[in-house]
């Protein structure tokens, strides 16, 4: 490291001190959850001094989402029963849509992106100019008129409607990323296996995507994400319990119920718990694939 | 047969039309079709339940004659310039901090990762049980402060709506912005900075003509990004305000949403939907144009 990047006197002072004010900013809010989720309801429901740090606290709210029967839920006070089947249930659906529309989605960008960066072909502009456009149209552009479409075919309220606009979605963040990994991939690897006598779809799956896995992994990451967290899709499209996602789950939550502020407080954290690990984790992998594309 | 196949696969315009095939059927029939279909919708007067026919440019006529459109599109300036400025301005200062040696630099790095993370509905709902005017936090650490008598009643008031909004926003999005500028200073080489400083130049000036000149793009970029964001923005205003106080906070991607599901208006929903995608589609030619000074 340089010295370039050193500070010194007053100015180091004011450096850490602006360091520690941002990282406040950042930890403050999810430490204000984990209070709420903790602390009984009683010290912070309608109380104007609420506790600001955990009192008297209890799991009852992460046993009561995660164990239900195990424990009586008349002491978190407020209604209970049926969000903590809502949150359940809109695990289940969040997990096997964000799974199944990061995998196609992370397959057919993939796809697009290879076929961009090494073929030309009659149609590639046309391609080219949707896969970039579509991510300027914004959710409730489409949303309107497949609200209608969605409903003349009959497929609203189930998963049907929320993987046909999140795989295409996916796919486009995909390609962009993935188009970036390839361009400095050498061509000359194909042309080595070509040599050695693999087809070109063959030196695809064979030579180039085990090369390209660091950002295959960030792709899947971000693409699991955002199957997680959209949220308009399935505010709209989705109706019951049965399909009903986490985002609009939890929003109901302070919407239709007097809900257990210690409740919602544990599904808060439990729902962004493993967006959060998995950011963490592949922080590496997920920060090249955000910025490769930027800084040029 | 199985001879004229693999010939066929090593052929690069059919493989390459072969790759992005799904992708383009995605994209024709969730992306194009729609925006073609809310056009058609935006000239008939359609509810859920009636169509009374084509009716021209009508819906058009009164949106622009009407007050509902242009308050939605002051919202979305007010929304827009402040959530563009204050959190480009502040990623690019945390950014710039965050590229000097300290200790616990990974440990920030991997801070900002987790407000990424987390789903925008979340941290919407997160950001709204803060701001509640009696037991939230916000108020709460306040009057601890001894800043804050009565209660502060943030969502009643247009302008403390906007700004919890906005504060909301940039803890969310901010982080991205963070990655994307560091990235781009760390690729600045250090001995720029070291001839700078050899001829006497002072932190100021090296900001201002090397940091700023080389990363110009990047910002450009960050704009962009961050304009689309606003134009797509839903379940912060969803789940915070409501569009409220009045119509203080109903920016045109949530009015698009009103008129189609809360006022049963399709037609004119689908007319706001497309102006919002002709916005989108004007400013960022704009950007790209003036900005980038690219001609495509």
């Amino acid at each position: 490291m340089s010295r370039v990047h050193d500070l010194q006197g007053k100015k180091k002072i004011l450096h850490r001190i602006f360091i520690i004010l941002f990282c406040l900013w950042i930890i403050l809010p999810i430490y204000f959850v984990f209070v709420m989720s903790v602390t009984p309801g009683i010290y912070i429901s309608g109380t104007r001094y609420p506790a600001l740090v955990p009192r008297e606290p209890t799991l009852n709210s992460f046993r009561a989402l995660l164990m239900p029967g195990t424990i009586d839920v008349d002491a978190l006070r407020g209604d209970t029963a049926r969000p903590i089947r809502i949150f359940r249930n809109s695990v289940f659906n969040s997990t096997v849509v964000a799974l199944i529309s990061a995998f196609f989605g992370a397959l057919f960008g993939v796809f697009v992106a290879y076929s961009f960066d090494r073929f030309t072909f009659p149609g590639k502009k046309l391609t080219f100019l949707l896969v970039l456009g579509s991510r300027l149209v914004a959710a409730v552009t489409l949303a309107v008129p497949l609200f209608t479409l969605f409903r003349e075919w009959g497929i609203l309220d189930s998963y049907l409607p929320l993987l046909l606009l999140y795989i295409p979605f996916n796919m486009c963040w995909a390609a962009l990323i993935m188009q970036n990994y390839f361009s400095m991939i050498p061509e000359q690897l194909e042309e080595a296996a070509l040599i050695d006598g693999c087809s070109k779809l063959g030196a695809f799956f064979r030579v180039i995507l085990p090369t390209a896995r660091p950002g295959i992994v960030a792709v899947l990451i971000i693409t699991f994400l955002f199957s997680w967290g959209e949220f308009l899709y399935a505010l709209l499209f989705t109706m019951s319990e049965s399909a009903r996602t986490l985002p609009v789950a939890l929003s109901m939550f302070i919407g239709e119920f007097e809900i257990a502020y210690q409740l919602l407080g544990a599904a808060l954290l439990l729902s962004v718990i493993p967006p959060v690990v998995l950011g963490v984790i592949f922080q590496k992998y997920i920060i090249t694939g955000l910025t490769s594309g930027t800084i040029k | 047969m199985k001879k004229f196949a693999s010939r066929l696969l090593n052929e690069e315009k059919f493989l390459g039309l072969l790759l992005v095939l799904p992708a383009l059927i995605f994209l024709l029939i969730f992306s194009v079709y729609p925006i073609i279909r809310a056009f058609h919708m935006s000239l008939r007067d359609i509810g859920p339940m009636i169509d009374r026919g084509f009716v021209g440019l009508d819906n058009y006529i009164d949106l622009l004659t009407g007050g509902r459109l242009w308050g939605s599109l002051g919202a979305t300036i007010y929304f827009g310039i402040g959530s563009i400025i204050s959190q480009v301005g502040l990623a690019l200062a945390v950014a710039v901090a965050l590229n000097k040696n300290f200790k616990g630099r990974k440990f920030v790095r991997a801070l900002i990762i987790v407000p990424w993370a987390i789903p925008t509905a979340m941290s919407a709902l997160m950001w709204n049980r803060f701001f509640h005017p009696i037991d939230g936090f916000v108020n709460a650490m306040l009057r601890y402060a001894g800043l804050l008598q009565g209660d502060l009643r943030w969502f009643s008031s247009p302008i403390l709506a906007l700004t919890a909004v906005l504060i909301a926003d940039a803890w969310k999005f901010t982080p991205l912005f963070i990655m994307i500028f560091l990235a781009a200073l760390q690729a600045i080489p250090d001995h720029y900075y070291e001839a700078a400083m050899i001829e006497g130049c002072s932190s100021w000036q090296m900001f201002r003509h090397i940091t700023v000149e080389i990363i110009k793009p990047t910002i450009v970029v960050a704009l962009i990004m961050k304009t689309i964001f606003v134009l797509h923005a839903f379940e912060q205003i969803y789940i915070m305000t409501g569009g409220g106080p009045g119509a203080a906070t109903r920016i045109l991607p949530f009015y698009a949403y009103q008129e189609v599901f809360s006022y049963l208006n399709y037609g004119r929903g689908a007319a706001v939907a497309f102006i919002l995608f002709l916005i989108t589609l004007v400013l960022t030619l704009f950007y790209y144009r003036f900005l980038l000074g690219q001609k495509d």
